[in-house]
């Protein structure tokens, strides 16, 4: 077996690997960073495209919470991970929803100050900003249904860059942090699976993995460091240390946004090359109602979802737009690693409440669509009617059911808290896991809770927050 | 585990268009997704395959018949099943569509 000898092992290149591997190389440290899924050149595959789902989705996008009902989800699983997958969209988090984190998980240093000061050097240095013109009728169509209804609707800022001739530039991690820290020395290993830490007693010594040589062929590779940082995501990373024989706080409380659906059909056509930058927060951060990606596939699965797909509409697909509602979840899941599979179990247990507030979000959604204009919604309910007016909505509220709804999300939190309250958490404050000096989580895991708005912002400045820390101790 | 006999003609039978390249592009994606599935999932849909081979062969059924009519079913699994070939083909299908058309 190949050895390699590093200071710092990063385990995964997306939101929280690459703000933390950046950080500490540029600090001088030595690090090396490992990613199970492939280098994809972010210019060369369409966004929301068949051939992105084939080359940077995890099982081709194709997994689920087990539960009833199931609930489908996707992550990243390339150089970057989900941030070269997602809409980029950039929220904050809320103030109210840190200083209830601080509050109940006892978290040191986690105050709306402390954490608007990193989110300010992020946004500078990855160049979040808010389309330079005027946005598309995708999203301007949610403005104007808020409008219409007296609801707050904010344009949210993306990370994204834009030229002299207003083109924008998605800034993924594989384009920005993971060349800064490349750059500044670190290595980066696509294509190497991590099987298992290894360590003696409260020390993590390194991590046994599976990498692939050039030449496409496997090797075994022991990866041998002083620090761990596990950065594989909501899903992976408990699975990992739960491999590795660490269970304790780790893999319980997942949380995630469901989200339900509307296939939207307008008397104009609307564009379909991007996601919606509009958002209505009128019931936020509990329900939160915006755009999905609405390519001609996108649209026939959502007409798919009401279980039965009109050709007609499916026909003037370049007139349909597909919206969302998605909610902050009672309900919590569990990841659990199975042995002898490379796969974990992942599971997610909805609450009578969850489906009341996917059944509000849903006629709330509908509502709006049709002060937008919209001449006929169909939503991701088997069996529900397809409605033209606003009188129409009533009986969504009765057809939004455990067995008829289809549900998917995109966010995935959670599974292994950070926190002072040992009770309830997997991690101190700043992500070091219990019972081990030398390892560390640094990835969407560590949100004691779904934060209600798409999780990059605040995976990345905890990452940053933490990665400082770190230094400042070590 | 590629695809089994009851899948490839259920895609078959759910895949509309006649060309028979984009039929065989859109056979290689569900067949490449089923594939890449996480194992419990795919053996969950492994086993709803071999049931529904059976009734399908007992019944001398044809397999997209068969998936097609899980559809309303009052059965979530057998829904789920057909939501997820049907998903499948429905996406490549329209994907490939648009690459046709660019």
């Amino acid at each position: 077996m190949r050895t390699l000898d590093t200071e710092i092992l990063v385990i995964g290149s997306g939101a929280g690997g690459a703000s933390t591997a950046a950080r500490l190389a540029a600090a001088g440290r030595q690090v090396v960073v490992v990613e199970e899924g492939p280098w994809v050149d972010p210019d060369a595959i369409e966004p929301f495209s068949l051939e992105e789902m084939v080359a940077k989705y995890r099982h081709h996008g194709s997994s689920a919470a087990l539960g009833n009902p199931p609930i489908a989800y996707a992550e990243g699983r390339c150089v970057g991970g989900s941030t070269e997958v997602n809409s980029g969209l950039w929220h904050r988090l809320p103030p109210a929803l840190a200083e209830e984190w601080r509050r109940t998980y006892q978290i040191e240093a986690f105050t709306p100050d402390v954490l608007d000061g990193y989110a300010e050097l992020i946004e500078a240095d990855q160049g979040v900003s808010y389309v330079p013109a005027a946005p598309p009728t995708s999203s301007a169509l949610l403005e104007r249904g808020a409008t219409k209804l007296g609801w707050r609707s904010v344009e949210f800022p993306r990370v994204f860059r834009y030229d002299a001739a207003g083109r924008g530039t998605k800034q993924t991690m594989a384009r920005t942090l993971v060349p800064k820290a490349v750059a500044a020395g670190s290595t980066i290993m696509p294509g190497c699976r991590v099987l298992k830490l290894v360590g003696r007693g409260s020390r993590i010594t390194g991590a046994r993995c599976r990498a692939t040589r050039p030449d496409g062929t496997p090797e075994d590779l022991l990866v041998r460091a002083e620090h761990v940082f596990v950065c594989g995501g909501a899903i992976q990373s408990p699975a990992l240390l739960q491999r590795s024989g660490i269970r304790r706080g780790i893999g319980g409380g997942l949380k995630l946004h469901p989200t339900i659906k509307i296939a939207a059909r307008f008397p104009h056509p609307v564009d379909h090359d991007d996601v919606p930058m509009h958002r209505i927060t009128e019931f936020a951060p509990n329900l939160t109602i915006g755009g999905s990606a609405s390519r001609r596939a996108h649209v026939a699965l959502a007409l798919a979802d009401s279980g039965a797909l009109d050709p007609e509409a499916l026909a003037d697909w370049e007139h349909v737009s597909v919206y969302y509602a998605a909610i902050r979840s009672e309900g919590a899941g569990r990841v659990v690693a199975v042995p002898g599979v490379a796969s974990p179990l992942v599971t997610y247990r909805l609450t009578e409440a969850d489906v009341s507030r996917l059944a509000r979000g849903l006629v709330h959604l509908g509502e709006a669509l049709l002060a937008a204009g919209a001449t006929e919604l169909v939503p991701s309910v088997i069996g529900a009617p397809t409605v033209r007016r606003v009188e129409e909505l009533a009986p969504w509220w009765d057809a939004v059911t455990r067995t008829q709804s289809n549900l998917m999300t995109v966010h995935l939190t959670s599974s292994i808290r950070m926190g002072e309250t040992r009770d309830r958490t997997g991690t101190d404050s700043f992500g070091r896991v219990w019972g081990y000096e030398n390892l560390r989580v640094n990835d969407a895991s560590l949100l004691p809770d779904a934060p209600g708005v798409n999780p990059q912002a605040a995976i990345m400045t905890i990452a940053a927050r933490n990665a400082e820390q770190f230094l400042a101790s070590t | 585990m590629s695809m089994l006999w009851f899948e490839r003609h259920a895609v078959a039978s759910l895949t509309e268009t006649t060309d028979p390249e984009a039929r065989a592009a859109i056979a290689s994606f569900v067949d490449g997704t089923l594939d890449a599935m996480p194992e419990h999932l795919r053996t969950g849909v492994v086993v709803e395959t071999l049931a529904l081979t059976l009734w399908a062969k007992l019944r001398r059924a044809d397999p997209g018949a068969v998936v097609s009519s899980l559809a309303r079913s009052p059965i979530g699994l057998l829904r789920q099943y057909e939501r997820l070939l049907g998903s499948l083909v429905l996406f490549a299908e329209h994907e490939l569509a648009v690459d046709r058309t660019t």
